[in-house]
């Protein structure tokens, strides 16, 4: 079991140093490279799944992880979607160019987003955020274009705005209690937390640090911006995957872990929750832009995700940890399918499309099962996550949340059909009459992607025993 | 607290603020870069104010040389973007980032 | 005591006059003279090796990689700068100076006295290799990332290229 831990920390790593001299050995051998090394930590994760209820820990070299059930859902998001987005990229990435160091900062993101999960000490999960998010800003750029260029540097300098005050933060925390450990902070926190307003300042930092990380609606500006510049492999990695690693995670496992969810904080997440919910849907309806829609989107769905934490009761958290895991299977299969078109007709302007559906079918086919699966209707994973949420709100007697809860859902639906409408259904453009469907490989991974969004719903009892549920425990019985 | 640690904390939010009004204001993107640096040297002064608060030096010290590889990583590669940027379109104002909406 | 005061207020002077040169060697300079300084406040705390890293890598390095993107740069048209910034920067220094003070002070009136540490490392070598290995680790990989990253960027642009 260790090794298995130890394996997910540096398997990314080894495969980014190693990456650069594989590929001398031409394109097919980069490929299969980074597919391989991200089979690897998926079959890893796969592998530690029946261990989900207790924790492991890995040393080595003074080095020293952890996993319990919390980490282990997260590094299922990350590795699963890392997977796709790495096939995808195959595929995808020919038109950029400097494929081996596309591949390997894809993979120092994910030994990033790892090291975050799986590290128990502050000052390093504020490093391996960094990591992940060093790679980030420059695969924003990747184009190397005006809007990629900007947007990197618009992400860099809020995010330096942001980890700036959690490290003072973090700080703040050092000064007062001497220890930086999870384990050592839950104890000096032990109950003393709320009454401590030196410890209230530094969640109160973490809240709007980690809240700009997690594109959260006042401090969501950048993400509009990045999510779309990049190419559609990292869009998808970045709205399915980081802003819940370095945002959602880093809230929950302070919060929930450390903190002892003190009311007023759980107050905070659910105000912003709320905000995001509704900027985000309301903001995403008037976009004509394909990837700028399902960037406002994510607000909107970040949004659910603190709704249910900050109600805070067991159905609340059940519902935010599985709608991590839907959505990141849900909008990174809609983000590819955009880039796939993109890729096709070159553009992102929805006005343009219609009836795409006839030349690019797996493309069409597969955006419904995204398109269903965010709107919540059933069977689908994104119906169950946003059924707890609500039952949360209704169980904490919080009706006004339940209610718009339910009406934004609603309103996600309409402003998706009409998505699909424009895009894929309908009468054909005629200026689309030679289009293709996407390259195998691209077409691969959302079949992948869409296919899990539908078992992930049909199958919802054992994902939330095998998975879910020992992630809720580590927050709730956890203290 | 002692009157040293005060001076060290004092300092550290001092910096801070102007970090942060520097990265806020300024229209030239070099000097954002001189912005995030500013930031950084009053991350390093809180940082070293809660080390010297405890007196664990040694363990703050490694703290602090992780910062400052991470600040120097992150300046290179805002200086690498920065001149590809200009290479993009010969200028370096930041007000060319409102083609971008918010 | 009155080196540290000294050092500290230098500081905050170069970082400001930072904010109000005109020329950007110049800043770059005032940035180099506040590590320079900072590497001194490290270096009276006992954090020596903190210090010749702050002098070497910050005022150093990052002084050249600076002065050399501007001179790369030089050619752009920079002269639509504003100096409306830089006339702020004083008043608003007096109000980020009144919230440093009493963020200090109400810091200082919660912040009781620490208890003696338990298990503090006694050497360097033994809290950077013993106790933050983790960190060493992250090193290594956010080291990597800026190497690659710039490499990224300053890529051959087109596909098809003999980078391939």
């Amino acid at each position: 079991m260790e090794g298995l831990v130890g394996t997910l920390f540096l398997t990314p790593l080894v495969g980014a140093l190693l990456m650069p001299w594989v590929s001398k050995l031409g394109r097919r051998a980069a490929d299969a490279f980074v597919t391989l090394a991200m089979v690897v930590t998926v079959v890893t994760c796969l592998l530690l799944l029946p261990g989900a209820a207790s924790t492991c820990t890995f040393e080595w070299l003074g080095a020293h992880v952890e996993v319990d059930g919390l980490s282990l859902l997260f590094l299922v998001v990350v590795n699963g979607v890392g997977l796709c987005c790495a096939v995808y990229s195959i595929d995808y990435i020919g038109h950029y160019g400097g494929r081996a160091k596309f591949f390997s900062l894809l993979l120092l993101m994910v030994m990033g987003l790892n090291g975050m999960v799986l590290v128990r000490d502050l000052f390093s999960l504020y490093l391996f955020l960094e990591v992940a998010s060093v790679a980030a800003y420059v695969l924003v750029a990747y184009n190397l274009e005006f809007d990629g260029i900007e947007a990197s540097l618009k992400y860099l300098l809020l995010s330096v705005v942001a980890t700036g005050m959690v490290l003072i933060g973090i700080s703040l925390i050092l000064a007062t209690t001497g220890t930086l450990g999870f384990a050592g902070l839950r104890a000096a926190l032990a109950g003393g937390a709320a009454s401590n307003p030196v410890l209230m300042l530094a969640a109160g930092l973490f809240v709007a640090g980690f809240g700009l990380k997690a594109a959260v609606v006042p401090f969501h500006a950048w993400l509009p911006d990045a999510h779309p510049s990049a190419p559609a492999p990292i869009s998808a990695m970045l709205s399915g995957v980081v802003i819940k690693v370095a945002g959602v995670y880093a809230l929950v496992r302070l919060f929930f872990g450390v903190y002892a969810a003190p009311p007023h904080v759980l107050r905070a997440l659910l105000i912003l929750g709320l905000l995001s919910m509704v900027v985000g849907a309301v903001v995403a309806y008037f976009q004509t832009d394909f990837k700028r829609l399902l960037a406002y989107s994510s607000i909107s769905q970040i949004g659910y995700i603190l709704i249910g934490l900050g109600i805070g009761n067991w159905f609340g958290i059940v519902g935010a940890l599985f709608h991590v895991l839907n959505h990141a299977i849900f909008k990174s299969l809609l983000f590819l399918n955009s880039g796939a078109v993109q890729y096709r007709t070159g553009t992102r302007d929805i006005r343009e499309m219609g009836g795409l559906e006839n030349r690019m079918r797996v493309t069409g086919v597969t955006s419904v099962f995204g398109t269903l699966s965010i709107a919540g209707v059933p069977p689908f994973g994104g119906f169950f996550s946003k059924l707890f949420i609500i039952l949360g709100a209704v169980a904490a007697k919080q009706w006004v949340v339940a209610f718009l809860t339910v009406f934004f859902s609603i309103f996600t639906l309409g402003y998706f059909l009409y998505l699909q409408r424009r895009v894929f259904f309908g009468k054909l453009n005629e200026k689309w009459n030679e289009l293709k469907e996407a390259p195998a490989a691209m077409s691969v991974a959302v079949v992948v992607l869409a296919a899990t969004t539908l078992l992930v719903g049909v199958f919802f009892d054992s994902v939330l025993r095998g998975l879910i549920e020992p992630a809720a425990r580590v927050l709730v019985g956890g203290n | 607290m002692t009157e040293a640690v005060l001076g060290l904390f004092f300092a550290g939010f001092l910096v801070f603020l102007v970090g942060v009004y520097l990265l806020l204001s300024y229209r030239n993107l070099l000097r954002l870069v001189l912005g995030v640096e500013v930031l950084a040297k009053g991350v390093t002064l809180v940082l070293l104010g809660a080390g010297a608060h405890l007196g664990m030096t040694t363990l703050i010290q490694s703290l602090i040389v992780t910062f400052i590889i991470v600040e120097t990583i992150l300046a290179a590669v805002m200086l690498a973007i920065i001149v590809v940027c200009h290479r993009t379109n010969l200028s370096l104002d930041v007000r060319m980032l409102s083609r971008l909406r918010g | 005591m009155t080196l540290l005061v000294g050092c500290l207020v230098l500081l905050v002077v170069a970082v400001v006059l930072l904010g109000l040169f005109r020329d950007l060697l110049y800043s770059a300079l005032a940035l180099a003279a506040a590590s320079v300084l900072l590497s001194v406040v490290l270096f009276q705390f006992g954090a020596n090796i903190a210090a010749v890293f702050e002098l070497s890598v910050c005022a150093g390095l990052i002084t050249v990689l600076f002065v050399s993107t501007v001179s790369l740069t030089k050619d752009s048209d920079q002269g639509v700068e504003s100096r409306l910034p830089a006339r702020f920067l004083l008043p608003m220094l007096v109000v980020f100076a009144a919230v440093a003070y009493g963020g200090s002070h109400w810091l200082a009136s919660y912040l009781t006295a620490p208890a003696p540490p338990v298990g503090a490392p006694a050497s360097f070598a033994e809290a950077f290799w013993g106790q933050r290995g983790t960190d060493v680790l992250g090193q290594v990989a956010i080291i990597l990332a800026g190497v690659l990253g710039v490499l990224a960027v300053f890529r051959a642009k087109l596909a098809g290229g003999h980078h391939d």
